[in-house]
């Protein structure tokens, strides 16, 4: 008897639950974006009653006024073009030295063993302890913040792209082989293909770090760029200055981010992952 | 036109995976090779293939010993494993050179035969273990090899799809007479498609038995015959079970 009503009663829940779920379809954005609104709001409104104090953290529409500001007199689109050229430049250069060294290691036993070791032990070295050696030798134009960041960029890249080589599936490998490939065929169509992914998530993790090293790169000794107008800012005592930088660099470091994530999407739609919806 | 393995042994760090097997084949057969897991099945298959080269002994195509990879064999693993970045159509036609379109064309028959006509554009990751299974027979085919190693294809399928593409590897056998060497732990499988079988036991494996199996096709599944086949053979392999 038990058993029956306890069969009887599950239909029943069911029943009761499906109605309820309909109504929470909400698009993920519109709760994600309800706590920063309301943020905005609280701090809006302390900022006008003067229970916070203005001189060190402004009201959210001050800063957005210091970037339009900026924007009107022109002065915000060098900062922000020397800022991305620096960024752009020095992730070319550190990606690139990243694939042909990791590509290297990944491919020839020999070749880990002789760079690895000397290259873990860069590793450990804090990149910011690289900054007053680089201004030595370059001095404090471009080339010092350049380098910093592509030293920044390699890292992350030459990780994924060892690691990306490292784990291609070894049974792919012998179907190549199967048909008579080339060491070269082999890398072209198989390895190469199939450490991608790999490839793009060191790229990804190297922007990141790139825009960490950007920052550091501008706030040594720079007359334009955004890590520039954060400096500008603490001699200035202009707070409104220093938060409209730092919502800059958010926006600019997503926008990228975002861009990379694109190309990762479009280039490895193949892929079977628990991601894509 | 045969396939000849000579006096092969293989030994992975001191332990010895199969000792002197010898057999040979001949044209147009379907030569099983059976055995418990673990007795160097695979092994002796990746030898014949060239995939694997630090064996003893000699494995003899048309009459040449040959120890590298050859155009002249085709190999169908377990697992499919096709290209998860090419399409179905670029999976078949990946063994292929040439012009592209001819690749196209060409691979585009081969899916036809499998039955995959109209799955071209899909990626792997679309597909079910059978059709993907059946590409990678596509794949093997494409490049028109005489002889066609299989190490267990069929084993990681179900009970349905396996018997379809067992068919399946039966109608291509008709309409192209390719020599199959077929390596299987499954005694059904072996029965039902196999002219001959070779097995092998113990470990190292070494062969206990060449049988020849006389039976006409089409062979029913379910044959007399082919249980008193069955019979013989597990008790060969010790597998069953005294009755007293
Ligand atoms: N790469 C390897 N290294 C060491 N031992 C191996 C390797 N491959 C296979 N063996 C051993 O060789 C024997 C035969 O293996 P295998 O040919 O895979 O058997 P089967 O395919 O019949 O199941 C097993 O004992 C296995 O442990
Ligand atoms: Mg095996």
């Amino acid at each position: 008897m038990a058993r029956q009503g306890h069969s009887e009663a599950l239909p029943l829940r069911s029943l009761e639950k499906a109605p309820n779920k309909k109504k929470l379809t909400v698009h993920p954005a519109i709760i994600g974006s309800i706590l920063p609104i309301l943020l905005l709001l609280i701090w809006e409104a302390l900022s006008r009653l003067a229970i916070l104090p203005t001189y060190l953290l402004p009201a959210p529409t001050v800063i957005v006024n210091t970037i339009i500001e900026l924007g009107a007199d022109g002065s915000l689109w060098g900062h922000i073009g020397i800022t991305l050229y620096r960024i752009f430049i020095g992730f070319l250069l550190g990606a690139f030295a990243a694939l042909i060294l990791g590509s290297f290691v990944g491919f020839y036993r020999k070749a880990e063993q002789l760079f690895d070791p000397i290259i873990q032990a860069f590793r450990s070295i804090p990149s910011l302890a690289w900054v007053p050696l680089f201004i030595l030798w370059m001095g404090i134009a471009e080339a010092s913040k350049v380098t910093l960041i592509a030293v920044g960029v390699f890292f992350p890249v030459y990780l994924n792209v060892v690691s990306g080589i490292l784990s291609v599936d070894r049974q792919l490998i012998e179907v190549g082989k199967m048909y008579g490939l080339s060491s070269f065929q082999l890398v072209k169509r198989i390895i190469l293909p199939a450490s991608l992914p790999s490839f793009l998530v060191g790229l990804r993790s190297g922007l990141g770090l790139g825009w960490m090293f950007v920052v550091a790169a501008e706030l040594m000794g720079a007359s334009q760029g955004l890590g520039y107008l954060l400096v500008l800012g603490q001699n200035t005592y202009s707070p409104e200055l220093i938060i409209a930088s730092i919502v800059l660099f958010a926006v600019l470091g997503k926008a990228t981010d975002a861009l990379l994530k694109k190309i990762e999407n479009r280039s490895l739609h193949w892929q079977d992952r628990m991601e894509q919806r | 036109m045969s396939l000849k393995v000579r006096n092969v042994s293989k030994e992975f760090e001191n332990r010895k995976a199969i000792e002197n097997i010898s057999f040979s084949t001949e044209r147009g057969e379907i030569i099983g090779i059976l055995g418990t897991s673990g007795c160097g099945k695979s092994t002796l298959l990746r030898a014949v293939s060239g995939l694997d080269t630090s064996y003893s002994g000699d494995v003899l195509l048309d009459g040449q010993v040959c120890r590298h990879v050859d155009e002249r064999l085709g190999f169908i693993f377990q697992q499919p494993r096709l290209m998860p970045w090419l399409s179905v159509i670029e999976n078949v036609s990946f063994g292929l050179s040439g012009r592209k379109d001819e690749k196209q064309k060409n691979a585009a028959r081969y899916l036809d035969l499998v039955g995959l006509k109209g799955n071209e554009s899909d990626y792997p990751k679309q597909l079910s273990g059978g059709m993907a299974q059946r590409v990678a027979i596509a794949r093997a085919l494409v490049t028109s090899p005489e002889y066609l190693l299989l190490d267990e294809p069929f084993s990681a399928l179900d009970a349905f799809t396996k018997m379809k593409l067992q068919d399946l590897l039966l109608e291509i056998w008709e309409a192209y007479q390719t020599t199959i060497l077929l390596v299987t732990h499954d005694v059904e499988e072996a029965l039902y498609l196999c002219d001959r079988l070779i097995i092998l036991k113990g470990q190292p494996g070494t062969i206990d038995e060449e049988l020849l199996i006389d039976e006409p096709r089409p062979r029913s599944r379910g044959s007399a015959k082919l249980a008193a086949y069955k019979e013989h053979i597990l008790n060969r392999l010790e597998l069953t079970t005294p009755v007293n």
